[in-house]
């Protein structure tokens, strides 16, 4: 019998496009976090001072408020979010009592070389109740960093500074044999929760910070973040 | 900072290896490479009191027993006559200064002092600066040298907004402007404080009589100067991240013990203004204290950790005063913390209250899912460009010129992205973004999508062109299919464009569609550029309620209409989806052919009607009864009629 024609002819086929890799990894880290109990907070890219700075306890005199590192806009009233953090302000505000939010988004710094972008992602989460210590957050710490890295990824925490956490830690991984700093967290610090009006007597806090194009790099193994941002279709297609 | 791991040594009485110590450093968050044995240390801003090798000895006391005694000029000082007027006691409350006079020449440097030069790789400059600089590497206070000699009136300190210039003592020519903390002599700047001198009152290798001044100033007074003039400076560096308040007399008689080991000492003579003396108090609560950890030290072990850290303890807890970063309860549970370890504190199992979530789709994931099933690529655009819209935000402090605007739409962006792709021989280009823009009117979330070139890679498709068609089709089947709306298209005109539509949506104006201009593509390729830009805004997903479907067999009519021109189409279209509205029995009806043969002037379009009813066979009868008034008015259309009626 002979084979009808139609088998020999080319197929149809039509190519599908592909997510942006950094909302891709953004899209997962939500996934994940809201199926750890955080609801997901988004908030304006355009900030006061206030709600960038002040209230998350980065005094006027910061390094971080100079001219060099923020971007103002509006004759110098504001600012473009240099953190996702004023999306939790506004969350601390709103709700007072416990919560657990996180706020993906877009965040700008005055940088432009080979390894800083002047826009990034970022996500952030706050948990806020009675008795949060230092010891619930390396917890919440190793599930995020098992759920993006393998039950076996070893972690390594570090003190660091960040005004609006205390204690404060850097986290790095371990990959092959180099660590490499993957997020911050801390203790929330009680002047931050009293600026948010909460009961710092009352309540503690956990928060971190996890710069998304970071793990997309590392997921990816791309090793020049400027190729997120060139739009190169070569480099899109491999998303898919 | 960097420190030398055998300089360190001699202020630990334990002595490390170099890779235990570097465990330990990286325990107590001094991030560091290690080259030989340099350590280059990664000091955090908080942390002003380790940038020196005493500071970092004494974060490690607990581990290695900080040995902190070096030689001082203990004896009594005669105090110095010379005159100083202190016009910023506020911004400089505590300050020393101390004469001394030498003779002879030094021979050669201590061992302590010779090896900090060399293991360092640091060029020497004279006797009192070389050891006004090791005197900040071992204590991190900085200190200032002017040769006395060459200070010719009073020295005031104070803060005015004068421009004057301004020859720094590393050679170099600043201006100052606006406000700044000086000395002066004679209404001259000789020094910008805690941040450079100048070159006029600098020690040479023949100066014999040196005044040092030490002093502790505000760090908010001094961040940023270097920077702004852009200056080196070790001192500003350091002052910035505060240094020791009450450390300016001592730090002073260490630089004296340092001169007599070189040079013998002809007269000294020391002035100190000093008003800021008071020690910083915190409340110790142990049991929030552990709280904060979640551990369950004892009061005790607390108490270890924290005295070792050179915190006293009674009721309060004294804080020293080289740690400016310590004013409650959770910075003195951070530091013990960092003694046992942040790896060594056990983990807790936390339990977020998971709430039960609403599960809701929205239209931009939807959208998303279907732009990606129909091969369109995902891309992300900074927000900054040139733009000339008077809408548009500006940016204070942009990086350049090119990126001093907020952008005030999607497309220009995308279309730079076609762009980027046609000149890398992109022949199928289909992108979206979506984002929110901010402006002076406020700010709107957005969806921007373009098509260029090929519409697939296949052997049907290859030929046939992304075009205006392609697009318009698109955004309507993602506004019926998604929301269920029916979108109005109304021809308009606008620069960037060659054919440009205003969008409606239920009659508010949601965004544009048109095909680009050539020059506002600006590509070298020739293929047309197409794209839309909408706002999201107010977008809501309708409630999905099922209707019932029919299981009677539907009738179809097929009519192929004949046009004058294409104007006739839209009143075609409009005319047929006006029956269909009122029609219960109409349930589908499209466009299924388009033929065109311009040299013969043809134009052709075919339509589908489908009929159906929900309870019941259709009859021919109902089925002309909506038929024929449609016919009817269709020739009713100037240009428009139907071959054989």
């Amino acid at each position: 019998m002979s084979k009808p024609k139609e088998i020999f002819l080319p197929s149809l086929d039509r190519e599908i496009g592909a997510v942006h890799p950094i909302n891709q990894v953004k899209f997962d880290l939500v996934k994940l976090l809201t199926s750890f109990g955080f609801e997901v907070a988004e908030g304006p890219e355009i900030e006061s001072e206030e709600y960038n700075f002040d209230m998350l306890n980065i005094p006027a005199t910061h390094p971080a408020r100079e001219m060099h590192d923020t971007f103002y806009v509006d004759g110098m009233k504001n600012v473009l979010r240099t953190h996702t953090s004023p999306v939790q302000v506004r969350c601390m505000l709103e709700k007072q009592g416990p919560m657990a939010f996180v706020s993906p988004g877009k965040v700008y710094r005055k940088d432009d070389d080979a390894t800083h972008l002047p826009m990034f992602h970022q996500i952030e989460g706050i948990f806020i109740d009675e008795n949060v210590s230092f010891a619930h957050l390396k917890d919440l710490i190793y599930k995020i960093c098992h759920s993006l890295f393998g039950e076996e990824a070893k972690l390594r925490f570090r003190p660091s500074y960040f005004p609006f956490t205390e204690p404060s830690a850097e986290v790095d991984v371990l990959f092959g044999d180099k660590w490499l700093e993957i997020l911050g967290c801390g203790v929330v610090n009680p002047k931050v929760l009293e600026n948010c009006k909460i009961d710092s007597k009352k309540y503690s806090g956990l928060a971190f910070g996890l710069g998304i194009e970071r793990i997309a790099m590392l997921k990816y193994e791309v090793n020049d973040i400027r190729d997120f941002y060139k739009s190169n279709l070569d480099f899109l297609r491999q998303f898919k | 900072m960097k420190i030398v791991y055998s300089h360190l040594l001699n202020f630990l009485k334990k002595k490390p290896s170099l890779a235990e110590l570097s465990d330990k450093l990286f325990q107590l968050g001094h991030e560091h490479e290690i080259e030989g044995e340099v350590l280059d240390l990664e000091i955090t801003p908080n942390r002003g009191d380790c940038l020196s090798l005493k500071g970092i000895a004494r974060d490690l006391n607990h581990f290695y027993k900080a040995d902190l005694d070096t030689e001082h000029y203990d004896a009594d000082i005669p105090e110095s006559d010379f005159s100083f007027e202190n016009k910023a006691e506020d911004l400089c409350p505590n300050i020393s200064f101390v004469e001394i006079e030498v003779e002879g020449k030094v021979k050669a440097y201590a061992p302590y002092l010779e090896s900090y030069f060399q293991d360092l790789k640091l060029n020497k400059n004279n006797l009192f600066t070389d050891i006004s600089n090791y005197l900040a590497y071992e204590t991190g206070q900085p200190t200032h040298c002017y040769d006395a000699t060459k200070i010719n009136g009073p020295l005031v300190l104070e803060k005015r907004n004068k421009q004057e210039k301004f020859k720094t003592l590393l050679g170099s020519e600043i201006e100052l402007k606006g406000e700044n903390l000086v000395f002066t002599i004679n209404d001259v700047a000789v020094d910008l404080a805690g941040t450079m001198g100048d070159e006029s009152t600098s020690c040479s290798e023949n100066t014999m009589k040196v005044l040092v001044e030490c002093a502790y100033f505000k760090p908010e007074e001094i961040l940023g100067k270097a920077r702004q003039y852009n200056l080196n400076s070790e001192a500003s560096y350091k002052f910035e991240r505060g240094v020791d308040f009450l450390a300016q007399e001592q730090v002073l008689r260490r630089f004296i013990a340092i001169v007599s080991d070189h040079v013998k000492i002809k007269s000294l003579a020391l002035k100190t203004e000093q008003r800021k003396k008071d020690k910083r108090e915190v409340e110790f609560d142990s049991e929030r204290l552990n709280k904060i950890i979640g551990t369950d030290l004892t009061e005790t072990e607390q108490k270890e950790y924290l005295n070792s850290l050179y915190f006293k303890i009674d009721d309060k807890v004294v804080v020293p005063s080289h740690r400016s970063d310590i004013d409650q309860l959770n910075d003195l549970a951070e530091e013990v913390t960092r003694m046992i370890g942040y790896d060594n504190i056990a983990s807790k199992a936390l339990a977020l209250p998971v709430k039960a979530k609403k599960i809701e789709a929205n239209f931009e994931d939807l959208c998303r899912s279907y732009l990606i099933n129909n091969g369109f690529f995902e891309v992300v655009n900074f927000p900054f460009n040139d733009n000339q819209d008077e809408a548009a935000i500006s940016v204070d402090n942009p990086l350049d010129k090119q990126r001093s605007k907020m952008r005030v739409c999607i497309t220009k962006s995308i279309k730079e992205n076609v762009v980027f792709n046609q000149n890398r021989q992109k022949d199928s280009i289909k992108f979206f973004e979506f984002s929110d823009i901010y402006t002076k009117d406020g700010n709107e979330n957005k969806l921007a999508v373009i098509v260029s070139g090929r519409t697939n890679k296949n052997f049907k498709e290859f030929n046939a062109q992304l075009d205006y068609s392609y697009l318009k089709g698109l955004i309507n089947t993602i506004f019926f299919e998604i929301l269920g709306k029916e979108l109005n298209f109304e021809l308009d005109q606008s620069k960037n464009y060659d054919l440009y539509e205003t969008v409606y949506c239920d009659d508010v104006q949601i965004g544009r569609i048109g095909k680009l201009s050539k020059e506002f593509v600006g590509s070298k390729t020739k293929t047309p550029v197409f794209s839309f830009e909408i706002v999201l805004n107010n977008l809501q997903l309708p409630a999905k309620k099922q209707s019932k479907i029919s299981d009677f067999p539907a009738s179809y009519r097929d009519l192929s209409f004949s046009l004058d021109s294409h104007e006739n189409l839209e009143d075609l279209s409009a005319m047929i989806k006006k029956h269909k509205k009122y029609s219960e029995l109409m349930t589908d009806c499209f466009v299924f052919d388009l033929f065109e043969n311009k040299k013969q002037n043809i134009l052709k379009v075919g339509y589908r009607f489908k009929f159906q009813a929900i309870d019941k066979n259709i009859t021919d009868e109902e089925t002309e009864a909506v038929m024929n008034p449609l016919i009817e008015e269709s020739l009713e259309i100037s240009g428009v009629s139907i071959e054989g009626i």
